[in-house]
């Protein structure tokens, strides 16, 4: 079964990338290289970050779960350092409206992908044992896709200097609130009392995901027809 | 579990709460008659968890350079010293089971071997002292494989009888076995042949009688004659009464094959201390009194006494690690070397020999492989992926859906939101 089992795992993390790249009409603009480039500003700029992270918080060599709420929301807070990224390469991508958020979401999501979830999956899902955690894993990987989507059509929104200035607060909270999405376990934790696993932790992430993006999406929309009207 | 012969391996592992649930898991999985239908036996199959069991390592195989190590040293008497007669204790360290890494074989023969240690203290102090030093030599053997037919002990016949250069047991008084002491309000003295009156054995075991009864322990005799046709000898004593030396084996249990000795269940747990203490004091003091022929009550003292905690070190010492023969196999084996180093400090000329099966006959063989790690992984039936391809096959077919009327959602959407944002205008 293992192998077959890896490639039900690979399936389920890899399709809705391949899937959205392929009827997006992303093809048309021949943006597989940009993409791709996008994917090396993703590597440049998480190498930036641990080096920020390596220099101002060496870690402590006690348990992981001794590390307190508030020190993790200082640490979260590089994560700002994605944002900027995701500016840096908005600013370089030339494409038109929706297919650079497209083209610069997907990227930073299919970069991360390779980089954090295709290990844990080759060496583990082929193994003997059968673990509904490799499931997640991939799961998890659709989530973060619609998460990084997100992210770049919030970052391209924040830039347009024709946003209306009303949305202007909404989009700057959504931002802030996906950067520090992966606080919401420990969140869940303290308010919930007990620390959620598995497929509640999965739905727990994809929730709020899911709200935002529909909220960004309106925003979008709002925005390119009032474009469109003027 | 050591006679029935099985076509699969059997492997022994600890009772843990993992594989308490595993068993529970396993046994709802297999019971699928009280399922009502079909169905819902595969839906139970689908969401139970089977188990794949892997047993890591090498394939057993025979150990080809086994070596058995006895351990021997002596106190010799005052006078000259061939002269004198001799007293051999002997007892067997090694231990045996159903698994070798279970074989704690705290009873048998860690008692044994505890009572040993504690009479070469006692006795090394006597024999430094010239007031006590008594015409008599007294020999110590810690005898490996005591189950294989007393392997250690024939090696130490054939090296002191066969050899003329070596008059150790030449003139012995009797050769005492000690088997199985940690326990009990019984010791029995088992011989082969029934000791003449005043012979030194018989002396012993007057004394042994008395002083026994003193301490509220039940001391007997047992009396078995060796069966020359069988291939094995019962107790250690056995060996030496086969080569006409007087001997005998002091054991608490009343027959050699009770299933008492050999058994995994043979755990440190199972020693009373106490006990142990009372009848080491007891074997001690009548050996003493057999030596000194008089009374010794005042004897023990100056740290001369059999104490609790000295006889708990050197269980905590036998109880190290298990000792199956094979186990204890090799020249530095950790366990001989400590063994040895105590003879040596207690006792003069203190060496280890070391036994070696025949190579064309031999008469013990051993496999190695004693401890392996066995993972049993949670697997799904095949029907199961398959089903999870389904889903996801139609999950991706979903998203393709989804994809391919996105232009038509979008266009949806914006004229939900249009007319609102004209009454905003």
């Amino acid at each position: 079964m293992t192998f077959f089992h890896f490639g039900n795992c690979v399936a389920l993390a890899y399709g809705p990338y391949f899937l959205t790249y392929k009827y997006s009409g992303m093809p048309e603009y021949g943006a597989f290289w940009k993409c791709v480039q996008v994917g090396g500003m993703y590597m440049l700029t998480q190498l930036c970050k641990m080096l920020l992270l390596a220099t101002f918080f060496p870690t402590s060599d006690g348990p992981p779960e001794s590390a307190s709420f508030i020190t993790e929301v200082v640490k979260t807070t590089v994560d700002f350092g994605d944002v900027m990224g995701l500016s840096i390469v908005m600013g370089r991508v030339v494409a038109s409206g929706h297919i650079k958020v497209l083209i610069a979401g997907l990227g930073w999501a299919a970069a991360d992908l390779f980089l954090t979830r295709a290990l844990p999956l080759w060496v583990g899902a082929r193994g003997l044992e059968f673990d509904w955690k490799y499931i997640q894993i991939s799961l998890d990987a659709n989530i973060s896709l619609v998460h990084h989507l997100n992210m770049a059509l919030l970052v391209w929104l924040w830039w347009r200097t024709s946003l209306a200035s009303a949305l202007r607060p909404i989009v700057a909270a959504l931002i802030v609130g996906c950067v520090y999405r992966p606080l919401l376990p420990q969140l869940l934790t303290i308010l919930l009392g007990a620390r959620p696993s598995g497929f509640t932790l999965l739905s727990a992430f994809a929730i709020p995901t899911l709200c935002t993006t529909l909220i960004a999406g309106h925003i979008f929309i709002t925005h390119s027809s009032s474009i469109r009207s003027y | 579990m050591l006679e029935s012969d099985t076509q699969l391996g059997v492997y022994l592992a600890y009772e843990t709460q993992e594989l308490l649930d595993i068993y529970v898991s396993v046994r709802t999985a297999t019971n699928t008659d009280s399922a009502t239908s079909a169905a819902a036996a595969l839906l139970r199959s689908l969401s139970s968890d089977g188990y794949q069991i892997v047993v890591g390592g090498s394939q057993s195989k025979l150990m080809s350079d086994m070596s058995i190590a006895n351990i021997q040293g002596k106190l010799s008497g005052y006078g000259v010293e061939e002269q004198l007669p001799t007293v051999a204790v002997v007892a067997h360290y090694d231990a045996f089971g159903a698994a070798p890494e279970l074989s704690w074989g705290s009873d048998s023969n860690g008692s044994g071997v505890v009572i040993l240690l504690e009479l070469a203290r006692i006795l090394s102090r006597l024999y430094a002292s010239p007031r006590t030093h008594p015409r008599l030599n007294i020999a110590f053997l810690l005898s490996g494989g005591g189950y294989i037919n007393y392997q250690g002990s024939k090696r130490f016949l054939e090296d002191h009888l066969d050899a003329s250069d070596s008059p150790l047991l030449s003139e012995t008084h009797y050769t005492m076995c000690l088997d199985s002491l940690g326990a009990g309000d019984n010791i029995r003295m088992h011989v082969s042949k029934k000791p003449k009156d005043n012979s030194p054995a018989h002396i012993f075991f007057q004394g042994l009688e008395e002083i026994g009864t003193k301490s509220g322990i039940k001391v007997e005799m047992v009396h078995r004659k060796i069966n020359l046709q069988e291939d094995t000898q019962a107790w250690e004593h056995e060996k030496y009464s086969m080569r006409r030396l007087p001997a005998f084996t002091v054991s608490r249990l009343p027959h050699p094959k009770t299933g008492e000795r050999g058994s995994i269940l043979d755990t440190p747990d199972s020693i009373d201390v106490d006990a142990l203490t009372r009848n080491t004091a007891v074997i001690a003091t009548s050996l003493l009194q057999h030596i000194y022929n008089t009374s010794v009550d005042e004897i023990f003292s100056e740290g001369l006494e059999v104490t609790r905690e000295s006889v708990q070190s050197w269980l905590d010492l036998m109880s190290s690690q298990p000792r199956s023969p094979q186990l204890l196999s090799g020249k530095n084996n950790p366990l001989v070397s400590t063994l040895h180093q105590v003879l040596s400090r207690y006792t003069n000329e203190a060496r280890v020999t070391y036994v070696k099966a025949d190579k064309r006959d031999p008469e013990w063989a051993f496999y190695d492989v004693t401890k392996t790690t066995m993972a049993a992984y949670a697997v799904k039936p095949a029907a199961f992926d398959f089903l999870l391809t389904l889903a996801i096959l139609s999950y991706l077919g979903v998203i393709y859906v989804f994809l391919q009327y996105f232009p038509k959602i979008y266009v949806m959407m914006a004229r939900i939101t249009s007319p609102r944002k004209s009454k905003i205008h």
